[in-house]
Parts: C-alpha cells; structure tokens; sequence
C-alpha cells in the first residue's frame, strides 16, 4: 500500500486530462454548430386536423461558413453555400406538429426545432363511421 | 369465441393506448357526405322508390318509400341510426370502435314487415310452393316409403307462417376502417350476439372505391365485400327443426357460410338540402343459407332510387 498514493495521483492525473481534453473537444464541436432560430414557434388552427399556414422568420448563425440545407421533416425547403448567418422568411404549411432542421452536405442534422400545431376549440368535424342502415 | 372477443378488445385497448384520439388528423373541414359535425343531430329522409327482397318462402318483398336516417357524432360516441359506437382511435389513414348495434338478419322473419314503418307494404305474401322435399338433412321414413296405393302428395315447402319466431337481437363488436387515399377504403367490422338470441356471430369486411362523375357535384362508389355468418347464426334464423311447424323431412341444421356482396351508389348533391340518391347492392346468399327449404332465392336484392332530404 506504499505506493497507493503515487498511484493515486497518476490516475487522478491521468483522469482530469481526459476530462479536460473531452470538455475542449466538445466546446470546439459546440462552437461549430449552428444556431437555428425559427419564429413564431407554434402555428394555430381553430381545429384539428385543419392545415396551419405560416411565415417563418427562419435564422441560423455559424461561427464558420457552412453549407447547409433547411428541412421541414424530410421535404428540403432550401440549401445554402457557404454562408455563416442567414434570415430569410418562408411560406410553410404544417399538417401537425413538425421538426425543423439544418442538414449538412452528408444529410447529418447539425440542429433542429420543432413547431408545434395548436387548435383552439377542439375539432368541428368527424368522419362519419357507417354510411348507410345496418339493415340495407 | 370468448377468447376471439378478449382479444379484440385487448387490441382495441392496444392500439387505444398506442396513440389514442389526439392523433386524430382526420381530414375533415366541412359537413359531406363522409364528414359530419360534431354535437350536431343531423335528421334526413330519403323519398323515393326501393325495394329489400326477401329470400325466404312466404316472405314478402320490404318496399322502402320513406328512409329516415338520424345521427349524432360527440368526440368519440356516435349514433348512426341503428348502431351505437364508441371510437377508441381515429387517425388519418385508420380508426377503430367498439360497436352495438341490430342485428339485420331478422328483418326476413318480421310478419309485421319493416315496410309497415320504412314504406308502404304492398300485396307481398308470395304463399308457400308446392314441392317435393328432395334432400332432407333429417330423415323422415314417411317421405322416403310413401304408401304405394296413393299418389304421392307434393308436399308444402315451408314458409314464414310456419315456423316459431325468429327474435331481433343486439350485437356488439368491433368496427375498424382503413383509408387508402381519398378514394378507397377497407371496411372490417366483427359482431357477436349479446342478446343471447342466435349466440353466434359474424365477420363483414368490404372495399370501397369512390370516383368523381365528370365534373359533378356528385360521386359514385363502388364496393365489394363478403358476410361470414357463424353456423349459430344461420342455425337460428335458417335451421328448421322441431319448434318449427314443418314437416320432419325438411329440418335443416345451418352451417356456417360466406355470402359475397357487390354494391353501387351514386348520390348527386342538387343543393344544401337535396341531394339525388341511387344505390344498389346484391348479395349472393351462402350455400348454407340457399339450402335451407325455407329459403326460396339465391340472391338478396336491394336498390333505392330517390332524394334525400337533409333537415
């Protein structure tokens, strides 16, 4: 046990440095990721099952310039070349609740946000279940 | 068949808790002729011209002059004429509900005729033919020795004045539909007797396919699909036996059976109220229940030609 605490520190050591090297990592990762602003962030209908229609004030910053795509759910809306900040304004459609993400070339998604759907009543129509007398 | 019941109710309650009613994305903004509002009583009364055939000796025709048809739709009961539902899941491409409802089979046994309160019955009782039993299920000595030293009496078929009543009873079960764009669809629908009546049940499944006529405001849909009775139910309303006033020879004990169906329905929307109505459907009864001696037809008929009125 003479050598336990040598041995301890060595670990310790080794450990902090580990750490340390993970947090630089992981801060320079932080930094290369863009920031991704989609305003507003919910659409209201009056009920559900309505198709929500909105302009969105869609913005992302990167400390780097990036080529990146913007997508609602799978369908692309817009790609840029080497940009590092972007506002632009879209017309989106939203059926339900969606997720909003900015891709990279090789499709990884860098962020995301999702914009839910909202009703204000609950809905005013049903599918009607059985279309004629069950006798007939 | 309890086990078959634990375990649609056991699905329903799956797929209930899966994603229930919120998922509704059902595409419907505006009352149609598949929409309709909720909370809403919704009455309308088709006027015109129809007949129901009535496969059975003895049995008349059920003309249909006047159609009342009445719903109600909350978030997940509704009524639709004579079934009660309550819908567990309703999504936009499926939806699932638990289902009581009348059991139409007995509507061929009613003396009173269901044109007394839909329509105007007519001169319907067709009497019982003269027939000799060929194929008895059950034997009776009698009719296969007859007494040599007289002619052979032909024998009375039997027909709907002679045998013991036939009861309504209440199904309940599960209603599921599938949609397949906007023009398709897959009806499935379970039902077992709780009435204690026939104590069997039965499957009907359809495919339904709707088009656009010209540029109308008016649709035609076409559908195909079959009935799968239980030998309980076609025992019940077809078998013939000693509770019946009918000769031995022509009891009858009813097997299960398939009876495939195809159907047509055009309505043309004239305005708010009226719409212009056709529809027609037969179906090709199952062996098990054309084999009856009761039974005289092959075929169950049903056509309607009029308007409907919405109020």
């Amino acid at each position: 046990m003479s050598f336990s605490r040598p041995l301890f520190i060595l670990v310790a050591s080794c450990l902090y440095a580990s750490h340390t090297s993970a947090q630089n990592a992981s801060e320079n990762e932080n930094q290369h990721v863009p920031y991704l602003a989609i305003k507003p962030i919910t659409c209201v209908v009056k009920s559900l099952g309505e198709a929500c229609q909105m302009k969105a004030n869609v913005t992302w910053q990167s400390p780097a310039p990036k080529s990146v795509c913007l997508f609602q759910d799978k369908k692309q809306l817009k790609c840029w070349a080497k940009q590092n900040q972007v506002s632009e304004i879209f017309d989106v459609t939203l059926d339900k609740t969606m997720v909003f993400s900015l891709r990279d070339k090789k499709q990884n998604t860098l962020v995301e946000q999702i914009i839910k759907v909202h009703a204000l009543s609950s809905r005013k129509y049903r599918r009607k279940l059985k279309s004629d007398w069950s006798l007939f | 068949m309890k086990a078959s019941l634990k375990y649609l109710l056991l699905l329903a309650a799956l797929t209930t808790s899966q994603s229930g009613l919120a998922a509704a994305s059902a595409t419907c903004s505006q009352a149609n002729e598949e929409c309709i509002e909720i909370g809403q009583w919704q009455v309308s009364l088709a006027v015109g011209g129809g007949v129901l055939t009535n496969p059975l000796h003895g049995g008349g025709n059920i003309p249909l002059i006047l159609v009342p048809y009445i719903s109600y739709y909350n978030e997940q009961f509704f009524l639709e004429n004579t079934t009660l539902g309550y819908t567990f899941q309703e999504a936009e491409h499926f939806d699932i509900s638990a289902i009581l409802e009348l059991n139409g089979e007995q509507k061929h046994f009613n003396r009173l005729h269901a044109g007394n309160i839909i329509g105007v019955d007519g001169a319907l009782s067709e009497g019982g033919d003269s027939e000799v039993p060929t194929s008895p299920d059950l034997g009776g000595a009698e009719d296969l020795f007859p007494d040599t030293d007289k002619p052979v009496e032909p024998k009375r078929l039997p027909t709907l004045d002679d045998i013991a009543k036939r009861d309504w009873a209440i199904d309940a079960g599960v209603l599921a539909h599938w949609y397949i764009g906007k023009q398709q669809k897959i009806t499935a629908q379970w039902s077992h007797d709780v009435s204690g009546v026939y104590k069997g049940q039965h499957i009907k499944a359809s495919y339904k396919y709707q088009l656009p006529v010209f540029d109308w405001p008016a649709k035609l849909q076409l559908s195909v699909g079959f009935d799968w009775q239980s030998a309980e139910l076609i025992d019940y309303y077809y078998g013939l036996n000693s509770k019946d006033n009918v000769e031995q020879a022509y009891f009858y004990q009813g097997k299960q059976g398939i009876s495939p169906f195809l159907g047509a329905a055009f309505n043309y929307r004239i305005n708010k109220q009226w719409q212009f109505k056709f529809s027609a459907k037969r179906a090709f009864l199952s062996s098990a229940i054309t084999d009856s001696p009761l039974v005289n037809d092959k075929h169950q008929d049903y056509v309607f030609i009029g308007g409907l009125y919405e109020f």
